[in-house]
């Protein structure tokens, strides 16, 4: 089957942060699973968009929920004109015929799906498909890579020991001050200054975070303030609307929020 | 019979009847018609017999009629027990004295929910001050001419607290005439007040600069003087209550001028500067030059500080030429870069402080600056009044901590010690730490419980933790306040138990009926699903029989699993206090007794059900022995040996329920379930000995739970007190309390609750 539906066109934009391509590079070389770890909305999706793109191989990505099943990343039969038939869920696919393919926020699936990756991330390299009685053996450009946000929502929700221990891991973070007013005028095409502003409103409110905050602003929150600000929408208002309000419910927590804006600029 | 007929009748048989006139029976016969009429004549027989004074029944007669003409029918029949309250805790005296005042506060007082809060307020007041209630209450009038019944309560709780029991004291606030000292409490709706926006005000100096200081709200400083600037002094920050003269937004806006203002000072500043032998004037030009300076350094870092402090400088150049004026006017130069002002000291002052930009990190500049100033003054001949001085802008603190005074003058005294409380709640952390701090408390309390000690060897508890306590009048969390002592419940026969149970062997049955109802909520195959993981196969076959057959066949083929496990730990806690040794009315039995049952018949249930499922019970004597028992852990499944401690409760000391709380919120946290429930049985409002406010442990206990909802606990409470719309609601919210009227069903009720709450 043709994966090329899968491959990136144009170059993804991320701006590295430390040696974190070059990791990347070596473990998919050695075709080791990889781990993304970090807090929501760091670029951890851009940055598996971009390394697809740099490997020149398809991406496949799956965002797990709570309701996913072994079937919907394994496959199962359907039924045509004439009676039933197999099709492969996104991992077969990738498995197949030689994908990256990225389960992201992989800790939202139940664990007992979790598990199906596990002989994808050892040597063995299968992926047993106990309904149709066939041992898929994976692709040489397979890879899997999962993201990972530790600490997020409940204690419930982690990864087993005997699943987190079969990956290597790349930790990402908010990036430097100067680093991301350089991605945050990128992406949303506004000029460095009022970027800059922009970041520094973020670091106070990642001072919040276990104050009235479970997060900080991220750096994505920070785009799309950007973008309406490239919009003409004033500073403040695109601050509101971007990442005040969707932050937080608490009022007390709100105003506290639009006063440190204000103080900002 | 006519109504001149059932009057003259009544004149006749009612007791205190003839203290009152023809006329005024004839009013009260016409405000309170119909079955409003009997109850009045039930109140005014209980005030006339409680206050025992001939003068009461005309005075609640008049009272009463003037307010049901004002305030309706319903405040007017309240006013009877209010006075009754009033003469049960502060005497015939007082009651008499709010009858008397009656009349004039119903007529000055608009609005029934503000005669409401007076009615309230007064009656708090004799419990909280016996003494002090006839004084407050002759008061009433006269500041309520003045002031809102908010402020009017704000006035009152303030000088019982700071009278504290003494007479003199209280006679010298309660006599008060004095419009700036009442000024003081008025609360206007559109008024902000510290406490309304504290929490933004706490998460705007984290966010800006990461400070977590110790914050008080006070009106009156420690000297009894009204508070009206910020003060700071190492980590701790004063601030006024409210400032007077901003409303609204403004006022919000200028409490975050002032916390900006104070985290400046806490980021930039360094040292503080010795007194030494500097002159007033020059102690008041530094503290100026050095809260340029702090801002100066703030602005930079953050551009829009400079706003939000420029609004509030106001001062314009002119030609009167006090110090203060000057001042206020230098204040505004040095922030403002846009202000002209041609005052050649200014100018100095500006240019001075403009070339020393390059040392603007260096408080060393402050101390130079407002001395070489200070001396320009002096010279100019320009009277400063450090007395009457009061620092302006009004965002701006009053600097005292800015200064090294050497010795401590007297007035710092309480903030020092504020100090060394934030200190010593630090060091809290060690057990070692908690009993030194027991030793450190009033004597007599402890040899009080060294004595209990030594007596009762076997019964001492052994502290497991310490919790902290929500002052609702401070506005602020008492860190580590309670301790946590853990009993050993004893065990006791439990054929006491056996023998409720047996009674209640019905309630037993459906129980079983119900669990084995519940427990069917293992994964369920939904078959016939238009989606799902797996092939119906018996609805494939058909489709395909359809389908060979030239019939539509129908879509759903699917079939899928649905989990309906119960993911669920509850945590009962029960209120073991002395009043649940109260005997249930027309039985035999307890309200400790029915509890037992009540908890026996749960556990039962839970053993079958499989839910994890753990019975606490506490019970209080002053803030440092918060009793806490485990009848049964989660873990343990020994029945026989629950029932045995559950027998061996005995009801005794007091109920702190925060702190219960708290502890239970810790214990069920463990608890990997989805969902984590604490079931609270209480028959009282919260209460201890070492609480006098009968609102605090009630808003303490409602902040305990608001705490839990916030970790993902939800609380429920079964009330077992009639008296308990007035607390229940407030602490557990509307909705997550049940007031059991007849205590004997609670056997009956509590276990047919938990399932009402979980399936």
């Amino acid at each position: 089957m043709d994966l090329s539906n899968y491959l990136l066109t144009g170059q993804p934009y991320y701006h590295p942060v430390g040696n974190e391509v070059a990791l990347f590079e070596a473990a998919y070389a050695a075709r080791l699973p990889m781990m993304l770890k970090g807090p929501t909305g760091c670029g951890k999706t851009r940055f598996i968009e971009h390394m697809a793109w740099r490997l020149g191989k398809p991406l496949i990505t799956v965002a797990c929920h709570e309701d996913m099943t072994a079937s919907d990343l394994v496959g199962r039969f359907l039924l045509d004109a004439e009676g039933t038939v197999w099709h492969d869920g996104p991992l077969t696919l990738a498995v197949r015929h030689g994908a990256v393919c990225y389960l992201d926020e992989i800790v939202e699936a139940r664990q007992d799906t979790t598990v199906v990756i596990h002989p994808l991330t050892d040597d063995r390299r299968i992926l047993p498909l106990e309904k149709k009685n066939e041992l898929v053996r994976a692709h040489p450009d397979f890879q899997i890579v999962i993201s990972y946000n530790p600490g997020y929502q409940s204690v419930i929700k982690d990864l087993k020991e005997s699943t987190k221990q079969r990956f290597a891991a790349l930790d990402f973070s908010y990036p430097e001050a100067s680093i991301e007013t350089e991605i945050v005028a990128h992406e949303s095409g506004i000029a460095h200054e009022d970027a800059a502003v922009l970041v520094r409103i973020a670091g106070r409110t990642r001072n919040l975070k276990g104050h009235g905050l479970d997060e900080g602003a991220s750096t994505r929150m920070l785009v799309q303030a950007g973008r309406l600000m490239s919009r003409s929408i004033p500073l403040r208002e695109a601050c509101e609307v971007a990442i005040v309000l969707p932050i937080s419910d608490d009022p007390d927590m709100r105003r506290a929020l639009t006063e440190t804006i204000a103080a900002c600029v | 019979m006519t109504d001149d007929g059932l009057i003259d009748g009544l004149l006749r048989s009612v007791r205190f009847a003839q203290a009152i006139d023809r006329r005024t029976w004839q009013s009260v016969r016409e405000v309170f018609p119909g079955p409003a009429f009997d109850l009045w004549i039930d109140g005014f027989e209980r005030v006339a017999a409680k206050i025992g004074d001939a003068a009461a029944p005309f005075a609640f007669a008049t009272g009463s009629v003037e307010v049901a003409r004002l305030h309706g029918t319903d405040l007017a029949l309240a006013t009877a027990d209010t006075a009754t309250g009033i003469a049960k805790a502060a005497g015939p005296e007082a009651a008499l004295r709010f009858l008397a005042v009656l009349p004039s506060v119903a007529a000055v007082l608009e609005e029934n929910a503000a005669l409401r809060i007076w009615l309230r307020t007064v009656e708090e007041a004799a419990t909280l001050a016996p003494g002090a209630a006839s004084l407050i209450i002759r008061a009433s009038g006269f500041v309520l001419g003045r002031l809102s019944v908010l402020a009017f309560r704000a006035w009152a709780a303030n000088g019982i607290r700071q009278s504290a029991g003494d007479a003199a004291k209280a006679a010298l606030y309660f006599a008060v005439t004095d419009m700036a000292t009442l000024k003081a409490f008025e609360r206007d709706p559109d008024d902000v007040a510290f406490t309304d926006i504290e929490a933004s005000l706490r998460a705007f100096l984290i966010a800006l600069w990461k400070i977590r200081p110790v914050i008080r709200a006070a009106s009156v400083r420690p000297g009894g003087r009204v508070m009206r600037r910020a003060s700071f002094d190492g980590a701790i920050i004063r601030v006024p209550e409210i400032f007077a003269g901003y409303r609204g937004a403004a006022a919000a806006a200028h409490y975050h001028a002032v916390f900006a203002h104070i985290g400046a000072h806490l980021r930039y500043g360094r040292a503080k500067f010795p007194v030494a032998s500097l002159r007033p004037v020059q102690l008041a030009l530094v503290g100026l030059i050095e809260d340029a300076r702090v801002e100066a350094l703030a602005a930079e870092e953050y551009p829009g500080l400079r706003r939000l402090w420029s609004r509030f400088h106001v001062a314009e150049p002119g030609t009167a030429l006090t110090a203060e004026l000057l001042m206020m006017r230098l204040a505004r130069a040095l922030i403002d870069p846009a202000y002209v002002d041609d005052d050649p000291w200014i100018s100095k002052a500006r240019r001075m402080f403009r070339d020393a930009r390059d040392q603007w990190e260096d408080p060393a500049i402050s101390r130079r600056i407002g001395g070489l100033l200070g001396n320009d003054i002096g010279q100019m001949r320009i009277q400063f009044n450090a007395r009457s001085h009061v620092i302006e802008p009004s965002y701006r603190d009053d600097n005292t901590g800015l200064w090294d005074f050497g010795d401590t003058p007297p007035e710092q005294a309480e903030t020092a010690e504020m100090l060394l409380e934030a200190v010593r709640l630090n060091e809290q952390e060690t057990l070692e730490g908690s009993e030194r701090r027991e030793r450190d408390d009033t004597s007599d309390i402890s040899a009080n419980r060294a004595g209990k000690l030594t007596a009762l060897p076997e019964d001492a508890g052994i502290p497991i933790a310490r919790r902290s306590e929500w002052d609702h009048v401070g506005g602020l969390m008492r860190h580590d306040w309670t301790t946590i002592l853990e009993f050993k419940p004893k065990p006791a026969a439990a054929e006491a138990i056996d023998a409720i149970l047996a009674d209640h062997a019905d309630v037993e049955r459906r129980i079983a009926r119900l669990v084995k109802a519940a427990k069917v909520s293992r994964p369920v195959r939904m078959r016939r699903q238009p989606q799902g993981d797996r092939l119906d196969l018996d609805a494939a076959i058909r489709a395909m029989i359809d389908h060979r057959a030239g019939l539509p066949p129908d879509t759903r083929l699917y079939e899928t699993q649905e989990m309906r496990a119960r993911d669920l730990s509850v945590l009962a806690l029960l209120d073991i206090s002395e009043s649940t040794r109260d005997r249930v009315r027309d039985t035999t039995t307890t309200v400790i007794a029915l509890e037992r049952a009540a908890a026996a018949l749960l556990a039962q249930a839970m053993a079958d059900l499989g839910d994890p499922f753990a019975l606490h019970a506490f019970c209080s004597n002053g803030r440092e022995e918060v009793r806490y028992y485990r009848v049964k852990d989660f873990a343990e499944d020994n029945l026989a040996m629950v029932k045995a401690r559950l027998a061996g409760l005995r009801g005794m000391l007091s109920t702190r329920l925060g702190a219960a709380l708290r502890q239970a919120g810790a214990e069920i946290a463990t608890q990997a379930t989805h969902r984590k429930l604490v079931l609270v049985i209480t028959d009282g409002e919260p209460a201890d000995i070492d609480v006098a406010d009968k609102r605090y442990l009630v808003e303490d206990a409602r902040k305990a739970v608001q705490e839990l909802a916030r970790q993902g606990v939800d609380v429920f409470c079964v009330g077992l007190d009639g008296g308990g719309e007035n607390y229940l609601p407030r602490i557990f919210g509307p909705r997550n309390y049940l007031m059991l009227n007849r205590v004997e069903a609670l056997p009956e009720k509590l276990p047919m609750l938990y399932f009402r709450l979980t399936i």
